[in-house]
């Protein structure tokens, strides 16, 4: 059946950070640049520290028995009814979209179930929940922007990083060619199928240099994993980066530096 | 007695109760596709010109001489055309050089001459179809299946007041429930083929044209 | 790269298709993948303009709405169709497997003394190779699909299931033209496409039987419907004195009214046509009076493995595919390796989700990991077949990765390698126990020179992912005052 309409609640004081183990070991500036950003919209974030992983590495794996143990370690951090917001789409497409379904069954269904229905990604919660405005306070930059599939498809919130990049004046946004299709990463897939993955990379790789942006950015840390992995194997000289640092490094005033 | 491979199959699909209940169909997305006369006959011609179908507005007095203008054009000689046509004895009248035909044998006894001598058929549609610019076809046997098939040019002769919106429309109002003629077809357009690197040929195995007369009145 | 009909006929017997080196020989045919991204970047627009002035979402629904609805009421549906048939003066046969189909075909074409047989397009005698079968008891068999005629002539099996030579282009068509008819050889698809015409049509008229695929069964009227554009498949149900119509099981819909949508969905999703030119529907054979049509009509109804897959509630929605390739169309990992890489009759991710089913797991270990999972083919399903969710059942049922739910699918387990179940399990006590977790993951960002640089096939593409200096659980604990208590 299509996907019923998603509701936003309304724009709370305090939300948990799931901080996702990609973003934990290889992006924490994005991750905090999250945190600066909600903090900036005036809202107390959480972040629990027992956290650990979503458990999407192993549930694509098709090992449900370890994805549900480690996810079960995780549905009792966030206690209060405050949002869960997740800086990355594809932990957010699990916890949201794969939670009911990994814990069918099970004694924590109910749990994960309401778990799940608190769930957002970051910066569609930026954009729908706390109605950021930004202003640029950077330089003229050209920007190529990879939304990952499970924003995209899963998520269903591919429009909220060109909405909050449209806000940055001194920011143009152009869009490469294939701009749905895949950039190859799908977790282990990268690894049993690394030369179809690596076809696929590259032809992402190519297609934002094409563009002839400055940099591109990516809404997902698989992806720019991915695709700065290619671009630095292949001396391309285009870097990427996290949506969430470049926004928040974009739109901090003088004074709050 | 071993099972036969109906009764092993059957009951396989048996075995297990019955798979969970879904929605039912909602048809309201087919039943939402209709157009005015107006705009149907407009959406009929250009959606036959997409698939290069022609489609000739003309009167009921017109139609013969537009037909042989067309013939003309075509240079067609041998036409099949069933002689109860209500045009066959005006197009017999005013085109005697032409040699017009029934399709009055069964198929084995002419075929060669139905594949290679014949250079256009006529015939008449059972609708016209908005949506999609299809003609739905019938076949009898003075218009059997390989007239509309067979010959380089097929001629469809379809009354404006047969137009319906879409074939959902037209199997729901004509409530096609039940026993159906041996071979009906909806037709669009031309026969065509991409299986050469994605370049569209006309003219595969069927017709190379076709031409349909929309009659008013 | 091609695969040669000798090549597929590994299916259905004992080894396992031999996926990785098919798939890095396509992937270095910088030839073949041109091909590819040309024909699928043009078919993703076309159907997407297609559907511009439709209700997509409510359509899609009613597709599968009908879909599974058909399947609950299968077997009653099946009976239907069979009687229906009958008083209409077709004859039914049913088959258990492809041998079995095979047979029955070979008793048709015995009995009625017949010598050539030719054929419309029909993935389901591919899957039971049914070319092959007929060829080794003398029958002469002719492909007379554009594209299966040219696939034939390779001695090729099809890389596509709507489009069957999409891998080869003109100049290699012309090529293959010259060579085996004798045709001047050019360039030229129209030049081409005319040739073909003129050989074929003598076939049709010599032809003792034709043999065609069916779309969709009605089963209230008893009525067999193709959906073609060339016409071939009109004059091979039409032209010789008898047809043999050849379906898996699952086809069959209650009514008419059913195929209006299935209809509009199919050929859009498939080539964004908006309809093709010729839907033929077909109830009988000629009755007295009429000039032509066959004297005979049979029904082939083919389970091959379908009654199986239909056990299972999740699985069963495989069976709701009208097979219109929008998911190969739309797949980054078919776009890049081909139809052929697969080795079987079903490629891309229907193929990926049917054919280990069919098959059994062992048969395809690596079908179920072939798919980045970005959910491309879901999202264009006409019908709404769950296919990256149904890929993630197979990878579990590979592994036997799931305690609550039993593992159904033949040759599941086969991939539960010792030294992987032993990674996972470290992976799940690292990552249920905090402590540890944090502990290892600031080792590890502190120890970050140590990192390797190269990771297997991730460092072929790629440089080595570098840790960061710090983990965000350090620099969240710095954040005084901002930790849960």
């Amino acid at each position: 059946m299509s996907q019923p309409v998603l509701l936003y609640p309304s724009k709370p004081d305090k939300v948990y950070l799931f901080g996702t183990c990609l973003v934990d070991l290889f992006y924490p500036e994005a991750g905090l640049a999250g945190v600066d950003l909600l903090e900036r919209e005036g809202i107390e974030v959480i972040y629990p520290q027992d956290q650990t992983c979503c458990g999407q590495p192993a549930y694509t794996s098709g090992r449900n028995d370890e994805a549900r143990a480690v996810a079960q370690a995780q549905l009792n951090l966030f206690p209060g009814d405050w949002p869960v917001v997740v800086p990355s789409g594809s932990c957010a497409g699990m916890m949201r979209h794969h939670y009911p379904k990994l814990f069918e069954g099970t004694e924590d269904a109910e749990k994960a179930r309401k778990l799940a229905a608190r769930v957002w990604d970051l910066a569609d919660f930026l954009v729908n929940v706390c109605q950021i405005k930004l202003t640029d306070t950077g330089e003229p930059v050209t920007i190529a922007l990879h939304t990952s599939c499970s924003s995209r498809r899963e998520m269903r919130v591919a429009d909220s990083g060109p909405a909050l990049l449209r806000q940055l004046n001194n920011v143009t946004l152009v869009e490469p060619a294939k701009v749905t299709e895949c950039c190859g990463f799908g977790g282990s897939f990268a690894v049993r199928h690394a030369d179809i993955s690596g076809a696929m990379a590259n032809d992402k790789v190519a297609a934002l240099a094409q563009t002839g942006c400055d940099r591109f950015l990516s809404t997902d840390c698989g992806c720019l994993m991915n695709l700065t992995g290619v671009a630095e194997k292949q001396k391309t000289g285009l870097s990427g980066e996290h949506l969430l640092s470049f926004l928040w490094q974009r739109s901090q005033s003088n004074r709050e530096v | 007695m071993t099972p036969s491979a109906r009764q092993t199959i059957l009951s396989r699909l048996r075995e297990r109760k019955p798979l969970p209940a879904t929605s039912q169909p909602d048809f309201t997305v087919m039943q939402q596709r209709r157009w005015s006369l107006q705009d149907g006959i407009e959406r009929f011609i250009a959606q036959q010109a997409a698939v290069h179908g022609e489609v000739h507005r003309v009167s009921q007095p017109e139609l013969s001489h537009a037909i042989l203008a067309r013939l003309t054009q075509a240079g067609a000689q041998r036409v099949l055309i069933a002689p109860e046509h209500p045009v066959h004895h005006e197009l017999t009248r005013n085109a005697p050089d032409l040699q017009f035909h029934g399709y009055d044998q069964p198929v084995e006894a002419w075929q060669s001459a139905l594949f290679h001598q014949t250079d256009a058929a006529i015939t008449g549609c059972h609708a016209g179809l908005a949506d999609t610019g299809s003609l739905v076809v019938i076949p009898s046997p003075t218009e059997p299946r390989l007239m509309t098939l067979a010959p380089p040019l097929h001629i469809a002769i379809l009354p404006v007041s047969r137009l319906f919106s879409s074939w959902y429309q037209l199997i729901t109002e004509e409530d096609w429930t039940g026993p159906m003629p041996t071979n009906t077809l909806l037709i669009s357009g031309p026969s065509k083929t991409a299986d050469i690197e994605q370049t569209l040929v006309y003219g595969a195995h069927g017709p190379k044209a076709l031409t349909v007369f929309l009659v008013d009145g | 790269m091609s695969q040669t009909r000798e090549d597929t006929s590994q299916q259905g017997h004992n080894s396992a298709i031999n996926f990785q080196p098919q798939v890095t020989s396509a992937l270095a045919n910088s030839q073949l993948r041109g091909n590819f991204d040309k024909a699928m970047t043009g078919l993703m627009h076309k159907r997407s303009s297609a559907f511009a002035d439709w209700d997509l979402d409510a359509l899609r629904d009613l597709g599968q709405a009908i879909r599974q609805r058909a399947l609950r009421q299968l077997p009653d549906l099946l009976e239907q169709l069979e009687r229906q048939c009958q008083a209409n003066g077709i004859q039914v046969h049913w088959a258990r497997d492809g041998d079995e189909a095979c047979r029955v075909i070979t008793e048709i074409c015995q009995q009625r003394q017949a010598k050539t047989v030719i054929k419309g397009k029909s993935m389901v005698t591919e899957e039971m190779e049914l070319n092959t079968h007929l060829e080794q008891r003398g029958y002469s068999v002719l492909e007379s699909d554009l594209g299966e005629y040219i696939v034939q002539m390779a001695k090729e099996t099809p890389s596509h299931i709507i489009m069957p030579a999409i891998h080869k282009n003109t100049a290699e068509i012309a090529d293959l033209m010259h060579t085996m008819t004798g045709v001047e050889r050019r360039e030229d698809a129209h030049y081409l496409t005319d040739q073909a015409r003129q050989q074929l049509r003598e076939k049709f008229m010599q032809a003792d039987v034709g043999i065609s695929g069916v779309n969709f069964a009605v089963a209230d009227s008893g009525t067999l419907c193709l959906v073609e554009n060339e016409g071939n498949g009109r004059l091979t149900t039409t032209t010789p004195p008898c047809h043999i119509a050849v379906t898996g099981i699952e086809k069959v819909v209650p009514s008419l009214t059913d195929i209006a949508p299935l209809l509009s969905l199919l050929t859009r999703s498939a080539t964004g046509q908006s309809i093709t030119t010729y839907v033929n529907m077909i109830s009988r054979p000629r009755q007295p009076g009429e000039q032509d049509g066959p004297e005979a009509v049979h029904l082939v109804l083919v389970d091959n493995g379908r009654s199986d897959i239909y056990q299972d509630d999740e699985l069963a929605q495989t069976l709701q595919c009208i097979r219109c390739g929008a998911c190969m169309n739309h797949c980054p990992v078919y776009t890049r390796i081909g139809g052929h890489a697969y080795g079987t009759t079903y490629p891309g991710p229907i193929g990926q989700v049917l054919m280990p089913q069919l098959l059994g797991l062992e048969q395809t270990p690596d079908f179920a990991s072939a798919s980045s999972l970005c959910g491309s083919c879901g999202e264009v399903c006409p019908v709404r077949i769950p296919l990256p969710s149904l890929l993630l059942r197979l990878r579990r049922e590979a592994v036997d990765g799931d305690k609550t739910r039993p593992s159904t699918v033949p040759g599941h387990g086969s991939k539960r390698s010792g030294l992987e179940s032993l990674i996972w399990r470290f992976w799940r006590i690292v990552h249920r126990h905090p402590l540890l977790y944090r502990q290892s993951t600031r080792l590890a960002s502190q120890l970050r020179a140590l990192s390797p640089k190269r990771l297997g096939g991730w460092t072929r593409y790629r440089s080595a992912p570098k840790l960061a200096k710090t983990t965000l659980h350090s620099a969240m604990n710095a954040r005084s005052g901002r930790q849960q208590p």
